[in-house]
């Protein structure tokens, strides 16, 4: 029975047990502290800034009062492939 | 100059108010620039190169005696070439590249020795010419997902991976924010499970039933914890970053993650079913693929709710259309992959056209998907010009997501057919081929389509890297200005004082 599945048995645990070491150095360093803040690390200024075109007037008023108005308008592209 | 515009394009022309937060996105994209231009480069190549084997492997199912007289051309050959020039040429260069591109914009600092990165590139691609000619020339290994010859090209893949690992690593080590968002988790999870298991599964003492559980061990791994933390990376990045406003639940893209680290590496074994191995075993592998549910909808219900009630993105963003595609097959094949997995279902889908199908769904449907999309992002902002042609991204995305489909179904259908029929033991082999035929015709005009929006998205591609004149007269948006600045300083200051 053994001989069979040693080595996965062995790959497997290492996998496991580099996960499981992982996830406690992460706990010990605060990595699941300020969960929300961490949310907003690809954020960019104008990330919240920029005026979405899909969104409706319910959605542009909640932007407008969490971030302000808009910097600046949509330009070609900015959303990734020119439209 | 908005005279000269189209009346839908808004003109840029306010002054950039976060200089400094825009400098840090400038001067990481600059760190990774060369590496990610190459790594692009390269995965079109493969792309090109792997459709082309893959139309021909499809071909060859209900044409079984096109090109026979040449050993190289045979299905045999033709096929495992697709598998690796897609998998290892074309996914895994394009993610190379959004890993290098990724990296330093979010841990906010520069890439560390991006020279070494870019060495790795030259070397991981050396692997993939030696290895696909090794295939051709008969010299395969001979097991699922690792059919490159193993002496020839897996210490390229070995040095190469190794050294793209090392700079973004050590890129993350010395990196300016406290926190790891959960796409550096996702990718420094994946550069470091990858090796892991590329070395366990090329290790050439097994044979027997132990080789067979190490490759499918490798096989499964491959797709789960190299090619989908990347893309699931990518996923959790653009799709906040197009709609401008975080991920709807960051706990439960934690809970995604965590959970694909500790279930994900015991599914292989489901392939097995039916085979010579411990019964534990792989009721373990299945209740593990049963587990994967909980990372599954954690990813598919955060991004679905990220997303909602802003599905009028889609019709501005072609990289939103891409990765939302890519993110929904992902739900959907891992739930396929849930259900194969039960005893019940994997007899009649095993060794069927359905498996065939499910590998599609996940590597071209939610990674392709995903890497065209992060394409679309991140090209203009190192090349500093916006791409070429509104329409033949969108001649891209319909010809591969119809594709898509009509190769899917057909081919779905005829592995179902197939498995009730193998199971009937009054069908003979040449019924059962017959009850496939259809599906496999779908698939070779699914694929034809495939390989149409391969070509027009390597012809975009290649407009880019040239710098194509057509869209001189568009402004482009802030963060590609600046870039332009620094080549063209004199026309910048022109337009300033306009």
């Amino acid at each position: 029975m053994l001989p069979s599945s040693l080595t996965v048995m062995l790959a497997i645990t290492i996998l496991g047990l580099l996960t499981v070491a992982a996830f406690g150095w992460a706990w010990l360093k605060g990595h699941f502290d300020r969960i929300n803040q961490q949310a907003l690390i690809p954020m960019d200024d104008d990330d919240f800034t920029v005026a979405r075109p899909w969104e409706n007037a319910s959605q542009r008023a909640q932007r407008v009062e969490e971030f302000g108005p808009p910097h600046r308008p949509a330009t070609p592209g900015i959303w990734g492939g020119t439209q | 100059m908005s005279a000269t515009l189209p009346s839908r394009v808004i003109e840029y022309a306010k002054p950039i108010t976060d200089m400094d937060n825009l400098d840090i996105r400038l001067r990481a994209d600059a760190s990774s620039r060369q590496v990610a231009l190459r790594a692009f480069a390269f995965a079109v190549v493969w792309l090109i190169v792997g459709s082309v084997f893959g139309m021909l492997a499809s071909l060859k199912l209900h044409m079984p005696d096109w090109l026979v007289s040449n050993a190289a051309l045979t299905f045999g050959r033709i096929r495992s070439a697709h598998l690796n020039a897609m998998a290892y040429g074309w996914a895994s260069s394009a993610m190379l590249g959004v890993s290098v591109w990724i990296i330093p914009r979010l841990v906010h600092t520069e890439l560390r020795v991006p020279r070494a990165a870019e060495a790795g590139l030259y070397f991981w691609n050396i692997g993939m010419v030696l290895g696909i000619v090794g295939i051709l020339a008969g010299y395969s290994d001979g097991l699922e997902w690792l059919e490159m010859p193993r002496y020839w090209a897996d210490p390229f893949f070995v040095i190469g991976g190794g050294l793209v690992g090392l700079s973004l690593l050590s890129t993350i080590a010395v990196r300016e924010v406290e926190h790891l968002y959960v796409s550096v988790w996702y990718i420094m999870a994946a550069f470091i499970w990858f090796p892991i298991i590329f070395v366990v599964g090329n290790w050439p003492t097994f044979s027997g039933v132990e080789s067979a559980a190490v490759n499918w061990f490798y096989a499964h791994n491959a797709l789960g914890l190299w090619l989908t933390p990347v893309c699931l990376a990518a996923a959790y990045y653009f799709i906040p970053k197009i709609l401008g406003r975080p991920i709807y639940s960051y706990q439960l893209s934690l809970l995604g993650f965590w959970t694909l680290g500790f279930f994900y590496s015991l599914n292989g074994m489901h392939h097995l079913i039916g085979g010579p191995l411990p019964t534990w075993m792989i009721t373990t592998s299945i209740v593990a693929s049963g587990l994967m549910i909980i990372p599954v909808m954690a990813v598919g219900v955060n991004q679905h709710m990220t997303l909602n009630k802003r599905f009028g993105a889609l019709r501005y963003s072609p990289t939103l259309r891409f990765i939302v595609f890519g993110s929904v097959a992902y739900t959907l094949v891992s739930l396929q992959g849930v259900f194969m997995a039960f005893r019940e279902v994997n007899r009649l889908t095993h060794f069927t056209n359905v498996t065939v199908a499910h590998a599609h769904l996940g590597l071209y449907s939610f990674v392709t998907m995903i890497m065209f999309g992060s394409i679309y992002y991140i090209l203009p902002r190192l090349l500093g010009r916006e791409w070429v042609s509104e329409r033949l991204i969108s001649w891209h995305f319909w010809t591969v997501a119809i594709g898509q489909i009509v190769y899917l179904v057909p081919l779905t259908v005829a592995g179902m057919v197939q498995g009730v029929a193998m199971a009937d033991p009054t069908s003979t082999w040449e019924q059962v081929v017959k009850a496939m035929l259809p599906g496999l015709i779908g698939r070779s005009v699914g694929g034809t389509l495939l390989t149409i929006g391969h070509c027009v998205f390597a012809y975009h591609v290649f407009l880019m890297f040239r710098g194509s004149r057509s869209r001189q007269g568009l402004q482009p948006f802030h963060e590609v200005a600046p870039i332009i600045t620094r080549r063209d300083k004199a026309t910048f200051v022109a337009r300033g004082a306009a």
